[in-house]
């Protein structure tokens, strides 16, 4: 009875949490709302165990009780990282005057009743919650701590809320069928893979109709799965680079250049995710900067954590060969998306005029889009003579002067967003 | 294309972040109903849902599976270990026959109550399918992303 005990003791505990958090202030109205969203889910948790509890001294049920109790465990692991979330959502190093435009654009490309929770992370990667068992309306974006006042970084929030747009559009399942079709087809066609994969997992040679069969076809369930979330994260690079156009660029690679050596299964190598890139930018008649994809490593080491190195070579190699299938499908249904609901494009009369103002050091009215202001802000970062004719602004705090500025231009859109809403 | 894909109904994924909590939910609800002390089943029907629409039984004589390779994985090492059914199925043809049987009985547990001995198998389905599900998702991808929510 110990485990049961203990688990609706940690679950309690976890609740008594939640309600001291509630005594908070926040900035606004959607942390209190996410934090009832996750004491619901816990009390959910606690109704299960208090059930569970009243047959908990049945031997024949040990098995059910312990993993009940092992799903409330993992449900206190799942929801806890979230509650931190919430409480660093309320530290003022985060810039809270991007939360209504980024909301507006996330319930514009979601639904109207997205609520949006942005937070300063240990972590320095931009990371998004979503598809929150219990929490479906929230989108929670997470910027690294040393950055999250940097709004040069906004574009990034594109590459985010894509994964918010994959899950509402039920992009796995298509993309499932589509990945396995592809490897099957793939194997099909090359009798080096086919013999690779029979020889890697020992499966006789005599077998005909193989996908048929059970346990050749979950053989390639880490390809299928790794490729499907590829194509996710290739899908919201697209969706990023759609809605801010260069800004992206700049700062996908002021975040992450020139990539890491460790491969993670989930996403292509980071040669193959530049080359996406740059491959859609010019599709879409995007400028390119100059030595653009030179900033990046040539290519990704193999993923080290995998103990059977060959079968996971073997896996990984057939996801990427299945993502490279998909990339114009998912390029092109990222513009279509962007297209259908309406996002306006950085506009280049607008950004030039922004720009303009801000070799004023002023911001500017009537900016329409956050990307007209983030493309604006990233011209100015990247030109080494702004505001070289300022002697009261010397050169080593222009930058922070610059991202002060374009704070207060999104303030400005912010409050003409509003103006508009109520008219 | 985006209405057509909203349409898409869901289907049971090993991957789904979801399912190990469903199944376990599931579970304790068929202890509660066998016991006498419930008579709703809201996850056992969203558990049914969710494998009924893994397979594909239009324009069909023969059920075709619409569970991907880690799914197909995932359910038959579940119905095998619980031993739900005395039949272990060698091809994928031959789950989704039993996955359609399994989603009706979930569906109507009272049907199956003497034929199988009460509603253990169907429970120890559950908890199976519970813990080779959650296993499956943490062991396939990185340590970085083991937040299932994480993206």
């Amino acid at each position: 009875m110990y485990t049961i005990n203990y688990s609706i003791e940690r679950v309690s505990r976890v609740l008594q949490t939640v309600d001291s958090l509630k005594e908070s202030e926040f900035p606004y109205k959607q942390s209190q709302e996410a934090l009832e969203d996750v004491e619901r889910v816990l009390q959910q948790t606690l109704e299960l165990l208090t059930d569970t509890h009243s047959f908990a001294d049945q031997d024949d049920f040990a098995e059910l009780v312990q993993t009940v109790c092992s799903e409330s465990l993992e449900t206190i692991f799942n929801y806890l990282p979230l509650l931190g979330f919430i409480l660093r959502s309320t530290n003022v190093r985060n810039a809270f005057e991007v939360h209504g435009p980024v909301s507006r654009l996330a319930q514009k490309l979601l639904c109207p009743d997205t609520k949006l929770l942005v937070s300063s992370e240990w972590d320095y990667s931009p990371l998004a919650y979503v598809d929150i068992p219990g929490m479906s309306s929230f989108v929670l974006l997470g910027l690294p701590s040393p950055e999250s006042s940097n709004p040069l970084l906004i574009p990034l929030a594109g590459h985010e809320l894509g994964h918010a747009l994959w899950s509402n559009l039920s992009l796995t399942n298509h993309y499932y069928d589509s990945v396995t079709s592809s490897i099957q087809s793939d194997i099909d066609d090359h009798n080096e893979l086919l013999e690779l994969l029979r020889a890697l997992y020992k499966i006789p040679c005599d077998q005909t109709d193989m996908w048929s069969d059970i346990i050749f076809s979950s053989t390639i369930s880490p390809a299928v799965t790794w490729a499907v979330r590829q194509a996710e994260e290739t899908f919201c690079d697209f969706m990023g680079l759609r809605i801010f156009g260069e800004a992206f660029l700049h700062s996908f690679a002021y975040l992450l250049c020139p990539g890491e050596e460790y491969r993670q299964v989930e996403y292509p190598n980071i040669a193959i995710r530049v080359k996406n890139l740059l491959s859609a930018a010019g599709k879409w008649k995007l400028s390119i900067p100059a030595g653009y994809g030179n900033q990046f490593l040539p290519h990704s080491a193999s993923p080290p954590f995998v103990e059977e190195s060959d079968k996971s070579q073997f896996q990984l190699k057939l996801a990427d060969e299945a993502l490279s299938r998909h990339v114009n499908d998912l390029m092109d249904r990222a513009d279509q998306y962007v297209a259908e609901k309406d996002i306006a494009l950085p506009n280049k009369s607008v950004v030039s005029k922004i720009r303009k103002k801000f070799d004023l050091t002023i911001p500017a009215e009537d900016s329409q889009e956050l990307g007209n202001i983030l493309n604006a802000g990233w011209m100015a970062y990247l030109d080494d003579r702004l505001w070289s004719n300022y002697p009261h602004i010397p050169s080593d705090v222009r930058k922070d002067r610059l991202r002060e500025l374009i704070l207060k231009n999104i303030e400005i859109l912010d409050l003409e967003q509003r103006r508009l809403g109520l008219q | 294309m985006v209405d057509t894909l909203l349409a898409t109904e869901s289907r049971l994924r090993a991957t789904d972040n979801s399912l190990p909590f469903l199944a376990a939910q599931a579970a304790v609800e068929l202890k509660m109903f066998a016991d006498g002390k419930r008579t709703d089943r809201p996850a056992g029907v969203r558990l049914s849902h969710l494998i009924r629409n893994s397979v594909d039984l239009q324009e069909q004589t023969t059920p075709r599976s619409l569970m991907d390779p880690s799914t197909v994985s995932v359910m038959s090492q579940a119905l095998v270990d619980s031993q739900w059914s005395s039949q272990k199925p060698k091809t994928v043809d031959e789950l989704a026959k039993l996955v359609i049987k399994l989603a009706n009985e979930m569906k109507s547990p009272c049907h199956t109550t003497e034929r199988n001995g009460g509603l253990k198998p169907m429970m120890d389905f559950c908890i199976a399918l519970a813990r080779y599900s959650s296993a499956y998702r943490k062991a396939v991808l990185s340590p970085r992303r083991k937040h299932p929510y994480r993206k």
